[in-house]
């Protein structure tokens, strides 16, 4: 009921996640608080999914399960037909934390080239990669500097690098631009569809931003707390590729209402 | 910049003593000549002026200055204790150094200063305050006339420093390259693996943690006599003391920079599936580094320290520097004491310095050092 059509962009390709009455229950000292109630999701290849709603609402959860960073209390999650630990331990996806998470002591270009260190490539396609994928998040000329040299902003477009840096076909993003101004965000909002649409990747976005969501999904995912639970999905039909006009057509207010009245409902 | 009044004032008082006052209690000595008229005149110009350079220079001259009543009264030669000349030229040459050194280190930089002079600014203060520290002590020795027996002025120390060197440069080697080398490497490494080995074992955090952090508080050099006893009385009973004061400190500061650790970067690694030494090696030992360099630095210190105590309390063969100072004590050549004091003083300090050098180079990257290195 909940898995609704994925939209024309990817109705010919195949499921990348599927989860099937995900329970997520946290057992305290004589409580219990349900983070995730009965979750069901298919995930395309090459979708853009945004996980929304309020703090409690299970989002970040849902999303921590499918990168095996904690392990569901029952039901089912499959990423690339195998179990997130696996699917971890295989490279599967790249994350992307709310906070940039870059490590001080290593310059820029090293902390991009630290994944591809730890999965063992070549010192020189190392470089090449990491130079390349500097160069798509706008900072090449940046390589050099420590993180505490850059902006807010310009750490995060390091970390979205650092996890594009060994290519996996799945990125899990938790509030990235969480933390950043409004007219920072919009700008790696843009940043962020431009390198989804040049690399093809399936992205799961989580956020607590409905302009964001609305402007940047293919599906929107709206969960709600108390239980946390997947309360609708709507699918967001606004033609790629978007920009600042999106932002302000009819389509785009009308998509963010429907959001807003779905997030609504339950209070 | 304005002039420098506090200074003007101070060099007033030193011209005045240079004038009228008496040098010393008997014989109606003064200062009064040309030179020292002239350092005088030099400062009430330099303060006055007040800019950046004429106050640096101001500094020099006015320490110079205030030697001259000593250098003055110690030639007179004839045991008579300073009078108020004396003292007025003295406090007031080292005055004008003090305020002028203040000014130049306290101004604001204009924003397009050149870079020799910001490092004027940095270092001028710490070069003129050891020899500020220095007059002081001579000053206070020689206008009192203190007896060497009791308290030796720094030209005693001096001269003791010179004709011993020898003597101490061995008691040196005995107390640094033996028993604190030794010690300290041994100790550190020890408490940085046993440091590993808590960081790793939840059963040892809860059980040997507690304990070792108590050992912080315990006086450990009380233990010297018992060492003594079982690694003998020369050099290996106080590279014992040196090893177990260094292993506490940095068993701690290990697993805390092990431990301690940004959650989201554990997660990080986690996401890329690193195996565990990926993890020891580029996320928990860097975490660690400066840690570490906190933990080596503290156990520089108290393995010196403890060293020199060691060796008072474990006589053994008459070598080493805290020998030297317990047994030129009990003789009452406080000169020696002074320059023993002196040379492990000085290697220390390098050693420290050493130390914070390595640090800075290795962890630049560390938020205590980002100012500078921007």
């Amino acid at each position: 009921m909940l898995d609704t059509q994925p939209n024309s962009k990817t109705v010919q390709i195949s499921d990348l996640i599927t989860i099937r009455d995900l329970n997520m229950i946290y057992r305290g000292r004589g409580s219990e608080t349900v983070a995730l109630k009965n979750a069901n999701l298919t995930v395309a290849e090459g979708e853009f999914i945004s996980l929304i709603g309020p703090s409690g609402c299970g989002k970040t959860t849902l999303l921590r399960i499918m990168a095996d960073l904690i392990q569901a209390t029952s039901g089912s999650i499959t990423i690339a037909g195998k179990s997130p630990r696996q699917a971890r331990l295989d490279r599967e996806y790249g994350y992307v934390f709310q906070a940039p998470a870059l490590l001080e002591w290593r310059s820029v270009l090293k902390n991009v080239i630290l994944p591809l260190e730890i999965m063992g490539f070549g010192k020189e396609e190392r470089e090449t990669r990491a130079k390349k994928l500097l160069e798509m998040v706008g900072l090449k000329q940046f390589h050099r500097q420590y993180p505490w040299q850059l902006s807010g902003g310009m750490q995060q477009r390091v970390s979205i690098a650092r996890a594009l840096a060994f290519d996996p076909s799945l990125l899990l993003m938790d509030e990235p631009f969480g933390a950043l101004d409004e007219i920072t965000r919009e700008a790696m909002n843009l940043e962020l569809l431009r390198i989804w649409e040049e690399t093809k990747k399936t992205i799961v976005f989580v956020t607590h931003s409905i302009p964001e969501a609305v402007f940047l999904s293919s599906r929107i995912v709206v969960m709600t707390p108390r239980p946390g639970k997947i309360e609708k999905i709507i699918p967001v039909d606004l033609p790629y590729p978007r920009n600042t006009d999106t932002r302000e057509s009819k389509a785009f207010f009308d998509l963010a209402t429907e959001v807003r009245e779905a997030l609504r409902d339950v209070h | 910049m304005k002039p420098i009044w506090t200074a003007f004032i101070a060099a007033l008082v030193a011209l005045l003593g240079i004038g009228l006052g008496p040098l010393a209690q008997e014989g109606s000595s003064t200062l009064l000549g040309f030179f020292p008229v002239l350092l005088a005149l030099l400062c009430l110009g330099l303060a006055l002026i007040g800019k950046l350079i004429p106050a640096t220079l101001a500094v020099p001259v006015a320490l110079i200055g205030a030697y001259l009543p000593i250098g003055k009264l110690s030639a007179l030669g004839n045991g008579s204790v300073a009078a108020w000349g004396y003292w007025a030229n003295f406090w007031g040459f080292l005055l004008v150094a003090f305020f002028a050194a203040g000014r130049v280190s306290l101004s604001e930089a204009d924003g397009n200063e050149e870079r020799a002079k910001k490092r004027l600014r940095g270092a001028l203060p710490p070069a003129t305050v050891p020899f500020i520290l220095l007059l002081i002590w001579q000053g206070l020795v020689i206008g009192f006339q203190v007896p060497k027996g009791i308290f030796p002025g720094v030209h005693h120390v001096y001269n003791q420093l010179a004709s011993s060197l020898g003597v101490l440069l061995t008691d040196s080697y005995i107390t640094f390259v033996k028993e604190v080398q030794f010690g300290f490497l041994i100790g550190v490494s020890a408490g940085f693996l046993v440091g590993i080995a808590i960081a790793y074992s939840r059963f040892l955090q809860n059980g040997f943690l507690p304990i070792a952090a108590a050992f912080g508080a315990v006086p450990i050099v009380g233990l010297a006599p018992v060492l003594g006893r079982a690694f003998g009385v020369d050099w290996q009973s106080k590279a014992a003391v040196v090893v177990i004061v260094t292993f506490f400190p940095v068993v701690l500061n290990t697993v805390q920079g092990l431990t301690q650790l940004d959650t989201l970067k554990l997660e990080l690694l986690k996401a890329y599936a690193a195996n565990p030494w990926q993890i020891f090696l580029k996320l928990r030992l860097p975490n660690a580094l400066p840690f570490l360099f906190n933990a080596l630095k503290l156990a520089a210190v108290l393995s010196v320290i403890s060293v020199i105590v060691a060796e008072f309390l474990i006589p053994g063969p008459p070598r080493g520097l805290g020998q030297r100072i317990s047994l030129s004590a009990r003789q009452g050549a406080y000169d020696t004491v002074f320059a023993a004091i002196f040379v492990s003083s000085l290697i220390s300090i390098t050693i420290y310095q050493l130390l914070s050098w390595l640090e800075r180079s290795l962890t630049g990257w560390h938020p205590s050092y980002r100012e500078e290195g921007h």
